[in-house]
């Protein structure tokens, strides 16, 4: 590829035929975009990193590749979207923080942190029985 | 709940071991914990 170190290349899947346009401008209007590609001279030492981060990870799963992974996660989550206003995340925050404290009572499989809230309760109970029963009954 | 986490071998959590030495023993970070905060902040932009 001989595109120089600014210059944008977009590919384009326009009905199953890749078309690359040196110029940045969209396939014609009558041919539908089903995925739309663009391609920088950065992406060119920055596929094979990634690749190579990734296939490390699959093969060795070493704890600190699972966290350079999750945290791509995390990073392309927060991009995907973005709230417009304040109130929303605090309404986000706010029902987060309710469902934190119901789901950690009650056994809720799918956030895995949530049982160690409920150790934490238990652990702040102390001797307390009937809060510990209470929890107890709460979690079967 | 726990032992679910630890038995799905993905990266869908940060982990990150009590014992850097023998790295065994690890506490774990759900995503959501670190993507919901984020949209927030990101609202500082």
């Amino acid at each position: 590829m001989e595109a120089s170190a600014d210059q944008e290349w977009r590919g384009c899947v326009c009905s199953a035929a890749l078309s690359f346009q040196a110029d940045g401008s969209p396939c014609t209007a009558r041919r539908a975009d089903y995925i739309k590609l663009s391609f920088r001279s950065v992406h060119l030492y920055a596929v094979p990193i990634a690749v190579g981060i990734s296939l490390a990870q699959v093969l060795t799963s070493h704890w600190i590749l699972s966290n350079v992974v999750a945290l791509a996660f995390a990073y392309n989550a927060i991009s995907l979207l973005y709230l417009d206003s304040f109130a929303t995340g605090f309404i986000l925050l706010g029902g987060l923080f309710f469902y934190d404290v119901w789901c950690g009572r009650s056994s809720c499989r799918f956030r895995p942190r949530l049982s160690v809230l409920t150790r934490a309760a238990r652990r702040a109970a102390g001797g307390s029985l009937a809060a510990k029963l209470s929890l107890e009954q709460a979690q079967t | 709940m726990v032992d679910v986490a630890k038995s799905f071998e993905a990266p869908i959590k940060i982990v990150f071991p009590k014992n850097l030495a023998t790295a065994s023993d690890f506490t774990l970070l759900g995503l959501g914990d670190i993507v919901l905060p984020g949209f927030v902040a990101a609202c500082w932009r």
